[in-house]
């Protein structure tokens, strides 16, 4: 129980984890996004006003005096119609002549209600000369404006303001800068609960393959644990009959033996999947000729059949070469003639097929046997996996000779399938590229 | 004949260059397992090998399943020895394996 607690304890800890790493990166690219999109739009608003007030100072001081202050009455309309179009500046563009002295010298054309109302505490600031800035008037209305030198000696103006109001821009900004925040808000909410949902779906596979570990160390553990007090009773036994000679006591010898035999297995077992977990073991491919190779690993199984009263016959019909490691084949081929000779009885036949298939070469072991339950097979790879634990002993498995004949399998790109012998048994299908 | 080739357990004499046995100069009929069994043995006299151990030697390999070939071996080789009574000096340990005696008396 105590290590349950300790287990939940990590998750928990990892999935807040994920959940901050996640929860970080939506804010992140939000923040980023929020950021250009707003910088986008503050420019492009302000770049009409502004691409305005650049032209119109150009207008002034190139053609100085014809336009000023306005295009000529009668227009130009030899012009093209757009061209014209362009020379006049948008009316709501106010031109402001200042003197030196900082008066505003075109009062009556700025209009009566205007300056009145709005430009007659407006200071001359020259801090900001040649360069588009944005002010206030009456710490309200917003104006972007140009100021620059006017050396026009007729008109005295010392200097010409052009100004635009930028009032709506200036709202579609605040209103902008609102969405942002209401947005924000939002998507906080949303990312937060995203990133929960998904720090859940990251830990789960973390959960399964942890829970997967543990199970496998505690099998093992167990496996390991039963031979051990065989072996320690045997030869606990044997420390009490000092004065007999060993072959009278063999029966507690040749017990403690095949226990070791079994764990010596079972730990080479253990070892080769760990290897293949840790993508640690390499294998030595060489050409290996097919037919050749599975009647020489047949051999003695022929013989070891027979000896159980039992029939093995042999349909090699693959005259091929293929790429694999002989040692890791020769081991798969093993395993399952081991389970074949296991679960069958006195009578029962075991066949060794080969053959091609779709382009693969096709090893394919059936026996006559108990067979496997319908609902067993997809457990049957499963390492440590029994079907009947009960049964074991007897026959020196361990469950997971066939995890390892998978792993072989897969190794060489290939394939392994169980499926249930038509009439009795089970037949054992590896499948490997040419 | 070279001697190093010959090995020899009381009357009987194997040749381990040409894979034949003999007893009093008389031919054994062997197959090659049951040679390599008998020769295994006579190599380890007196001493308890296992069927394990006789499978790995004949076979090279390790299997769940070998001991009842051996059995089987076993058997035969003592059927061709029989006729010699050279099949008390083999002590079969029911369970572990087998041991050739200088002073048989059979199974135990």
């Amino acid at each position: 129980m105590v290590k349950v607690m300790f287990n939940k304890q990590i998750f928990k800890k990892q999935q807040l984890k994920f959940m901050l790493y996640n929860l970080l990166a939506f804010t992140v690219i939000f923040t980023v996004f929020s950021i250009i999109i707003l910088g986008q739009v503050q420019n492009t608003l302000f770049s009409k006003t502004d691409g305005e007030l650049w032209s119109f100072k150009e207008m002034i001081t190139d053609t100085n005096p014809k336009m000023l202050p306005l295009p000529p009455k009668g227009g130009d309309l030899n012009q093209p119609n757009d061209v014209r179009q362009k020379n006049k500046p948008n009316p709501r563009m106010i031109v402001i002549h200042w003197d030196r002295g900082g008066n505003i010298l075109n009062k009556d054309e700025v209009g009566t209600t205007f300056y009145e109302n709005y430009l007659v505490d407006y200071k001359l600031d020259t801090t900001h000369i040649d360069k588009i800035t944005t002010t206030k008037i009456s710490e309200l209305y917003q104006f972007r404006y140009i100021l620059f030198e006017d050396r026009d000696e007729q008109n005295e103006t010392a200097y010409t303001q052009l100004m635009i109001n930028v009032d709506a821009e200036q709202t579609i900004i605040s209103n902008f800068e609102k969405l942002i925040i209401i947005c924000s808000a939002i998507f906080i909410v949303l990312s937060i609960s995203a990133s929960y949902l998904l720090s859940r779906k990251m830990m789960k596979p973390i959960i399964l393959s942890w829970n997967k570990q543990a199970e496998f160390v505690e099998n093992a553990s167990h496996e390991l644990r039963t031979p051990l007090t065989i072996i320690q009773n045997k030869l606990e036994l044997l420390l009490t009959a000092p004065q007999d000679k060993i072959s009278d006591r063999f029966e507690n010898i040749a017990q403690s033996l095949s226990e070791t035999r079994r764990l010596s297995k079972l730990t080479s077992d253990l070892l080769t999947l760990a290897r293949a977990d840790s993508a640690e073991t390499q294998i030595v491919k060489q050409s290996i000729d097919v037919d050749t190779f599975i009647q020489k690993v047949c051999t003695p199984y022929k013989e070891i059949a027979e000896s159980q009263e039992k029939h093995f016959s042999l349909e090699c019909k693959t005259p091929l070469t293929i790429e694999a490691d002989d040692t890791r084949l020769h081991q798969l081929l093993v395993i399952l003639l081991d389970n074949a000779l296991k679960y069958t009885g006195e009578n029962d036949s075991i066949r060794v097929k080969t053959y091609v298939e779709d382009q693969k070469v096709v090893i394919e072991v059936s026996d006559t046997g108990i067979g496997i339950k319908e609902e067993s097979i997809p457990h049957i790879f499963d390492r440590f996996y029994r079907e009947d634990k009960a049964r074991t002993r007897e026959t020196g498995g361990m469950g997971l000779g066939l995890s390892i004949a998978q792993w072989i399998a897969s190794i060489h790109d290939g394939t392994i399938h169980v499926r249930s012998n038509q009439h009795k048994g089970t037949v054992f299908k590896v499948k490997l590229p040419k | 004949m070279l001697k190093e080739n010959v090995l020899t357990f009381k009357e009987l004499q194997l040749n381990i260059k040409n894979k034949t046995a003999e007893i009093n100069g008389e031919a054994l009929k062997l197959n090659g397992k049951q040679f390599g069994l008998l020769e295994y043995l006579v190599n380890n006299k007196n001493a308890i090998l296992t069927k394990e151990q006789i499978f790995d030697r004949i076979w090279g390999f390790e299997s769940d399943t070998s001991t009842t070939v051996v059995e089987v071996y076993a058997s035969n080789l003592r059927k061709n020895l029989k006729r010699f009574g050279y099949d008390h000096y083999i002590k079969t340990f029911r369970g572990l394996g087998y041991m050739l005696e200088d002073h048989g008396e059979g199974n135990v």
